[in-house]
């Protein structure tokens, strides 16, 4: 038996080596009305949380506003003339209207559709109408757009909702800032975006995508026999590591996958890379570059399939041979969220490709689906589990972990301290 | 005119593209604008139908990709996105065929959630 053979057939140490307990974990997080307030409070108005790539606001004066379900905040976020990305309360301090109603576009000023305010895109006010009628106390300075804070690391925009962020997002991404840092994020600017508002807690959601013990029986006829095989049925992991309050794992593929010779259309995307899919062979000069960073199959492994990066709390950067992709989870209440996965993809030049990449976003669709049709079934049963608690296995590190980042950032005091 | 975007010529309306007739009956029953709305066509359609869209288009595909070669991506209109949105269909039914042996995923509600907000560029 080789030592990669044993590694799939006795049981692996990747819990012990992120430091954690091998006990059983609580399910309550998972339903309770009482913890998904405490997970507002403590975690997404104090946390950093991941809103768009920097690609949807390509020139000065773009802008998009996004929603960030779950807290009643809806972020207007512009790109300034000095090349700042920046995120405001799309709310008029006049009286509280929204103030840009369209979810993207280009604009160097807004203005209020109620009484007609006008604002910079970098958030100061320009214009009163009637200003005269306003009386000495209002100060015009102090009635731009309130500032959400914002950074953006790699591409990535962030904001936090806490008035005044106690770290700053470097911080804040701690060592997955390094393990992460320098990828050459290809086809950034041209995104396949699927949503779903779920029946089912965030963390059910996100934790369906953060291991692979399901993929042979969820994802039997879509998946199963591209990350399972003989060698490893059950698809363990072969890889997990923390990255502070963030982690990565590494899927396991397998490198005998053939394409079933009645699948006729699947062959069309094959391209006589011996039965691998198109997008997922890629041998141009950036695929070959984006592959060549030290985080994607980071053991160097030739049973890997892709890396999911899971940033704290609702990001997911999955990694596969020749792109990246995203998955964000946003609570609603204790049992919905808001899905949202963005496929980034290089924009195709020729028919042949648009069709391709069809096929590709057409199979990407049915597995997401089989992932998402399964989740109610879940968040159903947790609800009204006899024993209050799951059980985790080896290959489902990642959930463990991010639970007990969880619990951690909803009892310590300070961010500080939830960092630690 | 074997080549003509243009949608009627002399008051007559060209489907698709000429040497395509023998895929007219699919027109608009497959024609959707999106990828979403091609899902949602072959998710609504029987097996039996799914399968029949799937044996004609594969047959023609060749063809139909050949054709289609010398036209510019971005600027498909007429006959030719038509015959194109068939092409694309088909995608979607070798889910249905080739995965699943059945119209769609197994255990997959009807209608469901999910959709794509945006798809591939350009978006046909
Ligand atoms: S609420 Fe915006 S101008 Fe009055
Ligand atoms: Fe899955």
């Amino acid at each position: 038996m080789t030592a990669v053979e044993h590694k799939f057939t006795g049981r692996g140490s990747l819990t012990e080596g992120f430091g954690l307990s091998t006990e059983p974990l609580p399910l309550k997080p998972y339903y309770s009305r009482e913890f998904f307030e405490l997970e507002q409070k403590m975690i997404f108005r104090r946390a950093w949380l991941y809103v768009c790539r920097a690609e949807e606001l390509p020139e000065p004066g773009s802008f998009v506003v996004k929603t960030i379900h779950g807290t009643g905040v809806e972020a207007l976020i512009t790109h300034t003339k000095a090349g700042r990305i920046q995120a405001y309360y799309n709310s008029c301090p006049h009286r509280g209207s929204i103030v840009v109603k369209e979810s993207a576009g280009k604009a160097s000023r807004f203005s209020c559709p109620y009484h007609r305010w006008t604002f910079e895109n970098t958030g100061e006010l320009l214009g009163v109408p009637d200003e005269e009628n306003f009386f000495q106390s209002m100060d015009k300075k102090n009635c731009g757009l309130a500032k959400i804070a914002t950074e953006v690391w790699e591409g990535w925009v962030f904001i936090n909702l806490s008035p005044e962020p106690e770290v700053g997002l470097k911080e804040y991404l701690g060592p997955a800032k390094d393990y992460l840092s320098g990828i050459l994020y290809r086809g950034a600017h041209n995104p396949v975006v699927y949503t779903a508002v779920l029946d089912s807690n965030w963390k059910t959601a996100s934790d369906a995508f953060i291991e692979s013990y399901h993929i042979p029986h969820i994802h039997k006829k879509t998946i199963g026999t591209t990350f399972a095989s003989r060698l490893n049925p059950y698809s363990r992991l072969i890889g997990a590591r923390p990255l502070g309050i963030h982690r990565t794992i590494s899927l396991f593929g397998n490198p005998e996958y053939a394409i079933d010779p009645d699948a006729r259309v699947e062959a069309l995307g094959s391209m006589g890379q011996e039965g691998k899919s198109v997008i997922a062979a890629d041998v141009s000069e950036d695929a070959v570059r984006f592959r060549a960073h030290p985080a994607i199959n980071p053991d160097r492994s030739e049973h890997w399939s892709m890396d999911i990066n899971q940033i704290f709390p609702h990001l997911h950067i999955d990694t596969g041979p020749g792109s990246f992709w995203t998955h964000q989870f946003w609570p609603i209440d204790e049992k919905t969220c808001f899905y949202e996965v963005r496929f980034y993809i290089e924009e195709a030049r020729t028919i042949q490709e648009r069709f391709l990449q069809e096929l590709f976003i057409c199979r990407v669709g049915e597995v997401v689906l089989e992932d998402l049709s399964n989740l109610q079934f879940t968040q159903r049963g947790i609800e009204n589990s006899g024993t209050g608690v799951m059980h985790l296995q080896d290959s489902e590190v990642a959930i463990r972990h991010a639970l007990t980042q969880v619990l951690k950032w909803t009892r310590a005091q300070t961010v500080k301290e939830a960092l630690a | 005119m074997v080549k003509s975007q243009a949608d009627d010529t002399l008051g007559e309306v060209i489907v698709l593209p000429e040497g395509f007739e023998d895929l007219l009956e699919f027109v608009p029953g497959w024609i959707g604008e999106t990828a979403q709305e091609r899902w949602d066509l072959r998710a609504a359609k029987s097996m039996d139908e799914i399968r029949y869209f799937y044996d004609r288009i594969l047959a023609r595909s060749n063809d139909i990709l050949a054709y289609l070669e010398g036209c510019e991506l971005s600027e498909l209109k007429g006959p030719c996105l038509r015959l194109f949105q068939l092409q694309l269909a088909l995608a979607q039914a070798a889910m249905s065929v080739e995965l699943h042996k059945q119209p769609r995923a197994i255990n997959s509600p009807w209608p469901h959630q999910v959709q794509i907000r945006l798809g591939p560029a350009p978006v046909y």
